[in-house]
């Protein structure tokens, strides 16, 4: 059993082999810059008639003279520093473009010869993607601008006419057009909310939130009082060190506190928040004790712009939940109703663990 | 000096939004003269031909159409006899960049168009007691 091992390993055929299957192109450059052994998805670059002059030539011919110049000089740092990389755009000889993340890597054969190991992963298919993403994302920004000023901007100008008339001619308009005018008011007031809403909705995530540890019970309380409703809700909750990004924390809190005050349909109740801790998430348990949330819409809630009453019984853009999903979607975590007896009970699941991609 | 012989020239691309300047002005019975450009382009008209009568300040919107208002901090700086007027920004921008940049082209404030009335008062009230007693070179 050893020998064999100790054969198998000492078996050149093998690393050929592994090196002709390598789904990147890699191939082996000596100190002239002439491939010396080039793997299968390599040569395949070339059109057949010329796959035979490729191994003892440099090939720079087949290449644009432009991009050339980029192969060498990053082939003379990878000869002279040891190692040099690089994201470029290849016409290959066969004529198609693609962009390639190239490694360039020297080494020395054991008659002490100089060589550079280069392997390119074909990276197109993720540069388009990265640059179709950027593009959305300047989009999204531009959008999120036109909300802000364009939208807004005609909706305080006819707030200020009404307000206007109202100081002008108060005195001589009937009563019907002041209530009608009051109307104008309070319409313009909830667009401007949605807008500002929606604002927030398509910004939530673009700025990094910090992980802090915070006592999260404190933490709570001082988001309970800072919401202007009348109604108080006995307030209950978990004292307990988390660390978690805290101001994304504090959208999730601040839009499920003032839910719960904001809908509850009696002159007082409570507020129950349990936090619970496993060795990879954070569970945290919001239950109230008002009016809840009929089975059939407790996926619906969660949706843009959605309300369950008309918004003259309740203001409110319909964007709290939604922005909430969106954020824990993010920090790869979740949100739900669950069934309770009495009220509503949102489970809000954080991982411990840091999921978010980022590449810097 | 009389403090009514300051003129605000305001360049304000926005019907309403220069009818707001003006009603605070006259809610605090200001009588001083006030022109209106509705972009960077006519207010450097006004100016360059002496169209307004000195001394005089300038309050300034940011997002016009032809010439914005930073374009026009920029060609009033680089003009010789127009750098060392003083402009006051008010905008609905509340981009850094933009304050940031105002201040490099030395406005004298940055003012933010709220939604409530009374910020544009204080603004008012505020230089209405500047031009009572600021001091303007002779020219």
């Amino acid at each position: 059993m050893d020998e064999k091992a100790e054969q198998f390993v000492g078996d050149d055929s093998l690393s050929d082999l592994i090196f002709d299957n390598i789904p990147d192109y890699a191939f082996i450059k000596d100190d002239k810059l002439r491939i010396v052994k080039a793997n299968s998805a390599f040569r395949s670059m070339y059109p057949s008639e010329a796959r035979e002059k490729i191994i003892g030539f440099t090939t720079l011919e087949s290449y644009n003279p432009e991009e050339v110049q980029e192969f060498i000089k990053d082939d003379k740092k990878a000869l002279e520093l040891g190692y040099a990389e690089c994201l470029e755009t290849i016409t290959f000889p066969d004529g198609g473009v693609r962009t390639l993340y190239t490694r360039k890597k020297r080494f020395f054969n054991s008659k002490g010869a100089v060589f550079i190991l280069g392997l390119s992963s074909d990276v197109t298919e993720r540069e388009h993607l990265v640059a179709q993403l950027k593009r959305s994302n300047d989009a999204l920004d531009e959008f999120a601008y036109i909300a802000s000023h364009d939208l807004k901007a005609p909706l305080n100008a006819i707030s200020k006419l009404v307000t206007w008339i109202d100081e002008d001619f108060g005195d001589e308009l009937p009563e019907g057009a002041k209530e009608n005018f009051d109307l104008i008011q309070q319409r313009v007031a909830r667009m401007s909310k949605l807008l500002h809403d929606l604002l927030i909705y398509s910004r939530v995530n673009r700025k990094h939130s910090e992980i802090e540890t915070f006592e999260f019970g404190e933490f709570t309380k001082e988001i309970y009082d800072s919401i202007d409703i009348e109604l108080v809700l006995k307030l209950e909750c978990t004292p307990i060190k988390v660390t978690l990004p805290k101001t994304a924390l504090e959208v999730i809190t601040r839009n499920l506190i003032s839910n719960a005050l904001k809908h509850h349909d009696r002159k007082s109740g409570s507020l129950i928040i349990q936090v619970k801790e496993s060795s990879n998430e954070y569970e945290m348990h919001f239950i109230d004790d008002g009016p809840g949330i009929p089975t059939e819409y407790r996926q619906k809630v969660f949706e843009m712009f959605q309300t369950l009453k008309p918004r003259d019984q309740q203001e409110g853009s319909g964007m709290g939940l939604a922005i909430i999903k969106k954020v824990l979607n993010h920090y790869g975590g979740s949100i739900n109703i669950v069934d309770s007896n009495i009220g509503t009970e949102f489970v809000v699941r954080w991982p411990k663990v840091d999921t978010i991609v980022n590449p810097n | 000096m009389q403090d009514n012989d300051i003129t605000v020239l305001v360049v304000e691309d926005d019907d309403i939004d220069y009818m707001t300047v003006k009603r605070s002005f006259s809610k605090r019975k200001i009588m001083n003269p006030m022109v209106r450009a509705i972009d960077g382009v006519e207010a450097l008209e006004l100016l360059k031909g002496k169209k307004i009568g000195y001394p005089y300040i300038i309050l300034l919107d940011l997002k016009m159409p032809r010439m914005g208002g930073l374009e026009f901090l920029e060609k009033l700086r680089a003009d010789s006899e127009l750098k060392d007027t003083v402009v006051f920004v008010l905008t609905t921008s509340k981009d850094e960049d933009d304050i940031h940049y105002s201040y490099e082209k030395n406005v004298a404030g940055y003012f933010l168009k709220e939604e409530a009335s009374d910020s544009m008062m204080s603004l008012v009230d505020m230089l209405d007691g500047y031009w009572r007693i600021v001091q303007f070179p002779t020219k």
